[in-house]
């Protein structure tokens, strides 16, 4: 399940023989699924936690069995990523004659949200609950300090999962499939640089996150005593680590014929459009409207740019230039106004 | 110390504060005003985490020439601060101590004194309001400021904590820090030396004179 947008269809069918043929591997993705399950029970509780969630306590006052239904019907709903591709790999153990190891595994998929109802019935029934971090947790945070980098990165995995699944496994997708497709006619590398740029074009969405995540949660790094050097890098390294996925992938998939020079100079495409649209960002508030226009006009530009074979990297020298110039501009004069009809307004002197 | 001119703050055309001409010298000063009044606008706009109209400076660094020295210099405590629910007190604590080039020894410190340590490992989303706000006054004491802008430090906490508050700001006031504070409760004058109260209200500051706020 992991790797679903990675590896091919028959792939999976392959993996799923496989699988349900060797008891050890089975139990591991079994072992992978509790993992999961344990990651939507934790979910649930938290939500329980929050005060805007407080009057789901009143669910003690529905009887028993219909209380229990309404919380199987939760843990169903979280549980449907493994139902849908367990029941993909199924049909195919299926027929491919793994017909024990297929109801065993279906019966562990329906048993193991059962156990959901019971947590989330202790937890109704126990409204101040002990917050203590579970050991394991507990350890980590001892250990180890998060640096700034993981910040963002920990609040997509928390806030925006979906988004960033979504996002991640478009641009992927797109890098691979530029990479196969490739060879197969007389391409040039335009093709990778107009990869590159819809790339760094759909991640203006992920960059409004960040803008808005360090306004609103993280206000204080303005009052820290940064020099705009040290947040240039710091920002540098983030973008970076935001576009590893994709880098990976053209590493793996790179065709040959395709230099490692003109792949640095997609990867230096894709961070300096990351900088401009954030540069942007720090210039003027924008609305999702404002910004989705802002993302397409900018990859309409870039398209005629690139057809007409101006070398990459002018494109990576103005991209980058105008970026780095909106951010040592606009740093310390950006504002995050809530009210949108507050956003033509800027007070800068 | 603080030099404030021809301050203009607004949100999207609509005035919040506006100081034409302000001096606040070394000491304590409170600044008093209801909810909405601009109090912590200014607060912000004084640590560096909003962009204003005007002149700042703070003995004699300016707020944007200088703007890295400038914030070593000046602190800032949220008056209810929000903070990743993913990140723990000590992730906090760690990175602002780093910035502001505080000592290993101070942040110790402040954890033992503030009472952090039995959820300093902790995530800030499981903390209650009380315990968010010893950390936000936790980073607020961290370096070796000139200036720590508390807004409203005694609320949601206990009142044990409350007496080491006065304590901590009476320490890093004998060590020549200076306070700007903010609080709807009156401030305990026998603890506390406060120089000057200031009235918010109507967009404007105004001092005032500091008998009648006496018990």
């Amino acid at each position: 399940m992991f790797g679903f947008g990675i590896l091919r269809p028959e792939d999976h069918i392959a993996l799923s023989a496989y699988v349900f043929a060797s008891p050890f591997l089975l139990l591991l993705v079994y072992g992978l699924w509790a993992l999961y399950h344990l990651k939507t029970l934790f979910f649930v509780r938290q939500r329980f936690l929050w005060d805007s969630h407080a009057f789901l306590y009143e669910l003690v006052l529905i009887p028993k069995s219909v209380r229990w239904v309404l919380l199987w019907g939760i843990q169903m709903m979280l549980w449907l990523p493994v139902l849908a591709y367990a029941a993909f790999v199924g049909y195919y153990g299926w027929k491919l004659g793994q017909r024990e190891a297929v109801i065993i595994t279906a019966s562990y998929l329906l048993i193991l949200p059962l156990t959901g109802i019971w947590a989330y019935e202790y937890r109704l029934f126990r409204p101040n609950p002990d917050t203590r971090l579970n050991q394991l947790s507990a350890f980590f945070n001892r250990r180890f300090t998060k640096p700034y980098w993981s910040y963002f990165v920990l609040y997509l995995f928390n806030k925006a999962p979906i988004l960033l699944f979504l996002t991640k496994f478009f641009t992927c997708v797109v890098v691979v499939g530029v990479c196969k497709i490739y060879p197969t006619d007389t391409y040039d590398e335009r093709l990778f640089s107009l990869a590159g740029a819809a790339i760094g074009m759909v991640h203006v969405v992920l960059l409004l996150h960040l803008y808005e995540f360090e306004q609103v949660q993280l206000p204080m790094l303005r009052n820290l005593p940064f020099t705009l050097m040290q947040r240039f890098f710091k920002y540098s390294g983030l973008f970076a680590i935001l576009m590893l996925p994709e880098t990976l992938f053209l590493v793996r998939y790179l065709p040959k014929g395709i230099s490692f020079v003109y792949a640095a100079e997609w990867w230096g495409l894709s961070i300096s459009l990351l900088w401009l649209v954030f540069g942007r960002f720090l210039q003027k508030h924008h609305t999702m409207e404002h910004l989705l226009k802002l993302g397409i006009y900018t990859f309409i530009a870039l398209y005629f740019v690139i057809m007409f074979r101006v070398p990459i990297f002018m494109i990576i020298a103005f991209c980058m230039g105008a970026g780095i110039f909106l951010f040592h501009r606009h740093y310390y004069r950006s504002e995050y106004l809530i009210d949108s009809n507050a956003l033509e307004h800027r007070p800068e002197n | 110390m603080i030099v404030i001119k021809n301050l203009k703050k607004s949100y999207g055309g609509h005035l919040v504060i506006q100081v034409p001409d302000l001096v606040l010298t070394e000491g304590i000063h409170w600044f008093k005003g209801a909810n909405g009044s601009g109090k912590t606008t200014f607060f912000r706009t004084l640590a560096g985490m909003l962009p204003f109209e005007g002149e700042i400076t703070l003995g004699g660094m300016d707020i944007r020439r200088d703007h890295t020295t400038y914030r070593l210099i000046i602190n800032y405590g949220e008056a209810e601060p929000d903070y990743p629910e993913f990140l723990t007190a000590n992730d906090l604590i760690q990175f602002v101590a780093t910035a502001k080039q505080a000592k290993a020894k101070q942040v110790d410190q402040l954890i033992d004194t503030l009472g952090i340590e039995p959820f300093l490992y902790q995530p800030t989303g499981t903390y209650s309001s009380g315990m968010l706000k010893k950390t936000s006054l936790a980073l607020a004491f961290l370096g070796n400021p000139k200036v720590i802008i508390l807004d409203e430090p005694l609320i949601t906490i206990d009142d044990s904590t409350v007496l080491k508050v006065y304590e901590l700001v009476r320490d890093y006031y004998a060590q020549g820090v200076s306070f700007l504070l903010s609080s709807h409760q009156d401030f305990m004058f026998e603890k506390l030396p406060i120089q000057t109260v200031f009235r918010v209200k109507n967009q404007s500051i105004h001092a005032e004179s500091i008998p009648t706020h006496r018990p």
